[in-house]
């Protein structure tokens, strides 16, 4: 074939110029280290690097988590230790307390310790963290959980909100407790609460027996019930009692319980004693009665104690009342640390996996991160061979091309 | 013997003629679309004898110059193309300035407030990074403007030039066929006509229509037929803004004083380039683009609205609005003008489509709606009529009245509503562009980190008396519309309690505890009537006015759980964790079974893959532009070698015709002697 003279230089420097940029190109692999440079250099491999890099920010972003709740975690392990320890005191106090050695002023001293102890549990339990935030009101953050009410008793003010946070991708951890699961634990007597519009129907009910075991027991099987009265039709009044799912309820011997009504005269239904209010008779009335047991915290009954240390013990009455205080002051302190170590355990758990998550996604994240290398990182012995490759094939062709482009006829048309 | 001196003469000449040749050649040797030229030499018949150059030619051949032209056209197609498609492989999945970093910032930022939902300068900072991905959404879709307006400016200044070599090549048509007529060499003129006909292919794919001895007229036809030059009469090319969307401009010749369209027809060329450029690429990633825009900021508001921000309000927008950012357009031709009342509303961001929708009416009161992503097309008949309030109806439904220009339908996510000033016709066009605007549009639209609403609007309260293993496993707002949530402001209206009752198998009954020593029985705001006792199932959500509960495991008789509104909250993460789930969920592109929403793709899974495709787009561009130019090179060669000069040849040539015009000069010299022999002879 012929060729001409303009297309041999074109040629050569077309070749040449594909040559340098795929030098360049090679160069810039190396400089950056990446096998690709575009997504056009390889479109799967770049879906799958996006991809990659989206999985490994995720697991960073577990792993400021992981830090975060550790540090949360962390902070609620000391604080509770702190209360574990204070009510260990609160607890040889009683023990003390109950020593009949002790006189008046003795104990006016042991009061006073207690009424510091109270404040250091106070302070305790309304512990904030570095951000100014509570950390036992639940999601109350900014309201202080145990505050003093105008009667100096504490009293909650949080929720039982409990703030989760994601360490895995399905795991979530709850970074906290709220003060009412831990330290509202101590139970006060039973209460009875009369709900609806007709609460007027009866007289406010006693329990039918001291510590209200039988009402308990009925309520805990029958939940909330409800007394209906209904007209007999023949001048009279029957009552009925109702679950709440509608159906009448039976004593222990299964009758369905229900009778007439004398007003005024008390009658006993579930370990309850009340009787019905003559001018509140009316057909379709009805009272929905609902047990109910306060709950209080460990401050309440340190504050009794401490009050009841002050008083004099000089009868009998007033001895028994101390011995009686002690005991009810060991065993609220027994429910109470029941509550921080049953919360203490579950903080331990939760460390554990926290521990365990950091490892699962620490190599996760290792992982991530080869198969990322291996698509995304250039390797460098062949890169590097590859450059040699082309720079030799470039000097060759410049070489060639000085060599053709000195050979002309013309040079020996002389 | 005189003979012999005119044969010298003449070979003297010849050869003379030939050297001119040849230093023509010479002197071409760098000249675009030059082709070598030879002297054809002629031998002289008896009686005279001798030798003549009849003419000179020009090497060339047609089909090779044509296999030239074409492959032009497709190298030039693919080089302009490749060239905008690297641009746009290069911005998507940079880390500066994609999305898929963006995102992951974004959600990254996210996760401290969600950690830390009490910290303003947390909150302060993840409004800051919002801000950042807001930018990076405004800066592609800049970028995919601008590459826009690019493509039409280059398109106008393409067309002139078309125009201009047309115009260029119906004036050689004439001044060859004149010279022709003349009898003198027309070769030069064959030859620029011959490279106007390549700069023309250059812009655009023709096919080129001559006689295959070269005599005579060169005519050029579009590919698709429209003729652009005819003997001495060029026809105009044109462009203008196009008819349904004026960002998409048209191509059209000029015949007979009518524009007729052909920017569909236009393959090959730099004009071919930009346009399968713009319509494959441009336009699918600028909509895609604009889909994951919508998706986002609609899903971000939706979970938003479902929460408190830290003084207790609900969430209000986080982004602006994007619902109405789409676009309707009536033809230019329209026989019924619109009214200020054609709308595009997004009413279900997930099922959007990628797509521009083009609507044409046309006999017995029907339609066509094409689907320009894909290509699919509806018809009337693919709707059911819904005759319901017409601001909440189901895909694939329509409602209003074609013979008095009323028309609402919904699709594909979007609703339609045209309203035209009067009956439909027959070609009436309207152009739909849900998505287009929506990354231009995007905005974060809180000002303040305490206006992120990151808590839940309610506060669950498990009473301290509960005796059963239940518990409260989670709490979904549902409707922030619901009137638990509008009615009063610092309430749930009402607070609701749920309380278990005893018996087989276990129920529960649900109050409205407003008055809370007065439990009334709890209203449903959609039936208005007390909803009734309920069987108990174990992680089954219990639906209420607005939000609902699941529970799990089995309570006691007269447990209960009271749901209150969340005032003071302020530690709470409950919507921030699911602001944060978003980028786990599968948001975009969903489809529609049954009447449900389901399949779909994570935001940065659908961005992944519109980098994997531009990328690929790219990469093929990239093949197929060495493809081409390896094709055009070889093509090439074999037209220069029929027509390019040789220099070496050339010298050769140059030997050659010298020995010969020396050799011609001696015979003439010969001839001189013999005749001074002859006289010598004579005078002796």
């Amino acid at each position: 074939m012929r060729i001409s003279t303009q297309q041999f230089f074109n040629r050569a420097t077309s070749e040449m110029q594909a040559q340098q940029t795929q030098l360049a190109e090679t160069q810039q692999r190396i400089a950056t280290g990446k096998q690709h440079l575009r997504p056009s250099d390889d479109p799967i491999a770049t879906a799958r690097i996006i991809k990659l890099k989206e999985e490994i920010g995720r697991h960073e972003k577990f792993e400021d988590n992981l830090n975060s709740a550790e540090r949360r975690l962390v902070l609620e392990e000391s604080a509770l230790d702190q209360v574990n320890t204070t009510s260990d005191r609160l607890k040889e106090l009683a023990i003390l307390a109950g020593n009949v050695a002790l006189n008046d002023s003795n104990r006016r001293v042991m009061a006073d310790e207690v009424d510091g102890l109270v404040e250091q549990l106070a302070g305790l339990m309304n512990t904030k963290d570095a951000q100014g935030e509570y950390l036992f009101a639940g999601a109350k953050g900014r309201t202080m959980p145990f505050q003093r009410d105008a009667a100096g008793t504490y009293a909650y003010h949080g929720d039982e909100g409990q703030r989760k946070i994601q360490i895995g991708p399905e795991l979530q951890i709850a970074t906290g407790d709220s003060g009412r699961q831990i330290f509202e634990v101590v139970p006060g007597d039973t209460e009875v609460t009369l709900l609806g519009a007709d609460t007027a129907l009866i007289s406010a009910p006693t329990f039918a027996d001291d510590d209200a075991e039988t009402f308990e027991a009925f309520s805990e099987k029958h939940g909330d019930v409800t007394l209906t009265v209904a007209d007999d039709g023949a001048g009279g009044w029957t009552f009925a009692l109702l679950n709440g799912a509608g159906s009448p309820v039976e004593d222990e011997a299964g009758t369905a319980i229900a009778g007439m009504i004398t007003p005024a005269s008390p009658i006993e239904v579930g370990g309850l004693s009340f009787s019905f209010n003559a001018a509140s008779l009316a057909d379709g009335a009805r009272v929905t009665l609902r047990a109910e047991q306060p709950r209080h915290s460990l401050l309440e009954t340190a504050q009794t104690f401490s009050r009841m240390l002050r008083e004099p013990v000089n009868n009998e009455q007033s001895r028994t009342r101390m011995q009686e205080g002690v005991a009810d002051m060991l065993s609220d302190l027994a429910l109470s640390k029941e509550g921080t170590l049953s919360a203490m355990t579950g903080l331990g758990a939760r460390m554990n996996t926290l521990t365990v998550s950091r490892d699962v996604g620490a190599e996760t994240k290792l992982q991530t991160q080869t198969a990322l290398s291996v698509i995304e990182d250039l390797d460098y012995a062949t890169a590097i061979s590859d450059f040699s490759l082309q720079e030799l094939a470039l000097e060759a062709a410049r070489q060639t091309f000085a060599r053709i482009n000195s050979m002309t006829l013309f040079d020996h048309l002389r | 013997m005189v003979g012999l001196l005119n044969l010298g003469i003449q070979a003297l000449t010849s050869n003379q003629k030939a050297l001119e040749v040849t230093g023509q050649n010479i002197a071409n040797v760098n000249t675009p679309g030059y082709s070598r030229q030879l002297a054809s030499f002629e031998t002289r018949a008896a009686p005279e004898l001798g030798v003549t150059v009849d003419s000179v030619l020009r090497a060339t051949d047609l089909f090779a110059s044509k296999q030239v032209w074409t492959d032009t056209a497709a190298f030039n197609s693919n080089e302009v193309f490749a060239f905008n498609a690297a641009q746009l492989d290069d911005l998507l999945a940079n880390e500066e300035s994609g999305l898929s970093s963006g995102f992951d910032t974004f959600f990254g930022a996210l996760q401290s407030v969600v950690d830390d939902p009490i910290s303003i300068p947390s909150r302060e900072l993840f409004l800051g990074v919002t801000s950042g991905l807001e930018r990076r959404f405004h800066t592609i879709d800049q970028k995919l403007e601008d590459q826009s307006v690019a493509v039409n400016t280059q398109m106008e200044s393409l067309v002139l030039q078309v125009s201009e070599i047309t115009g260029h090549l119906a004036e050689l048509n004439r001044n060859i066929t004149l010279e022709e007529a003349r009898g003198l060499s027309s070769n030069a003129l064959k030859d620029k006509r011959d490279e106007s006909i390549r700069s023309l292919s250059e812009i655009i794919d023709i096919s080129v229509q001559t006689r295959a001895d070269g005599i005579g007229d060169v005519n050029v036809f579009l590919t698709s037929g429209q003729p652009l030059v005819v003997g001495s009469k060029a026809s105009n090319m044109l462009v203008r803004a196009g008819s349904l969307d004026p960002v998409r401009s048209e191509l059209g010749v000029e015949v007979a004083g009518k524009f007729i369209e052909v920017t569909d027809a236009v393959r090959g060329g730099q004009l071919g380039g930009l346009v399968d450029y713009r319509d494959e690429v441009l336009t699918p990633a600028w909509n895609e683009l604009g889909r994951i825009a919508i998706t986002f900021a609609q899903a971000m508001n939706e979970q938003h609205a479902k929460g408190i921000d830290l003084d207790g309000g609900y969430g209000q927008d986080f982004f602006n609005d994007l619902s109405r950012s789409g676009t309707v357009r009536g033809g230019v031709g329209n026989s019924n003008p619109l009214s200020s009342q054609a709308t595009v509303r997004i009413t279900d961001a997930s099922l959007l489509k990628a797509s521009d929708y083009e609507l044409l009416f046309n006999a017995g009161s029907d339609f066509q709606i094409r689907r320009e992503s894909d290509g699919k097309t509806y018809s009337l008949s693919d709707f059911s009529f819904d005759a319901t309030d017409p601001s909440a109806q189901a895909d694939m439904t329509y409602s209003g009245d074609l013979s008095t220009g009323l028309l609402q339908f919904n699709l594909d996510g979007i609703t339609v509503r045209l309203e035209g000033k009067g009956a439909f016709l027959t070609g009436d066009a309207f152009f739909i562009q849900p998505v287009r605007n929506g990354a231009e549009e995007l905005a974060l639209a809180l000002t303040a980190g305490d206006q992120l609403a990151l808590a839940s609007p309610i506060r669950v309260e498990a009473s301290l008396d509960n005796s059963g293993k239940a518990r409260i496993s989670d709490v979904e707002v549902t409707d922030p519309g619901s009137a638990t949530f509008t009615q009063k402001a610092g309430v749930l209206s009402p607070p609701v309690e749920i309380v278990f009752n005893s018996g087989e198998p276990t129920t529960f009954s649900v109050f409205d505890i407003t008055d809370p020593t007065n439990p009334q029985p709890y209203t449903d705001e959609v039936t208005g009537a007390a909803l009734p006792r309920q069987a108990y199932v174990a992680g089954e959500p219990i639906p209420l006015n607005g939000f609902a509960v699941t529970l799990i495991n089995q309570p006691d008789p007269g447990d209960r759980y009271q749901f209150t509104f969340n005032k003071d909250g302020v530690s709470d993460n409950r919507n921030a964790l699911a602001l944060s789930n978003l980028q786990e969920s599968q948001l975009v592109s969903r489809r529609l079974s049954a009447g449900e929403a389901v399949g779909g793709f994570t935001l940065q899974d659908i961005y992944a893959r519109l980098v994997e495709k531009v990328g690929t787009e790219t990469s093929v561009a990239n093949l197929n532009l060495s493809a081409s130019e390896a094709v055009l090179s070889s093509s090439t060669a074999v037209r220069e070698s029929i027509s390019g000069v040789n220099l070496d040849e050339e010298a050769a040539n140059l030997v050659k015709y010298q020995q010969a015009y020396q050799a011609a000069a001696q015979v003439i010299n010969t001839s001189r002697q013999l005749f001074d022999t002859l006289l010598n002879a004579a005078g002796g």
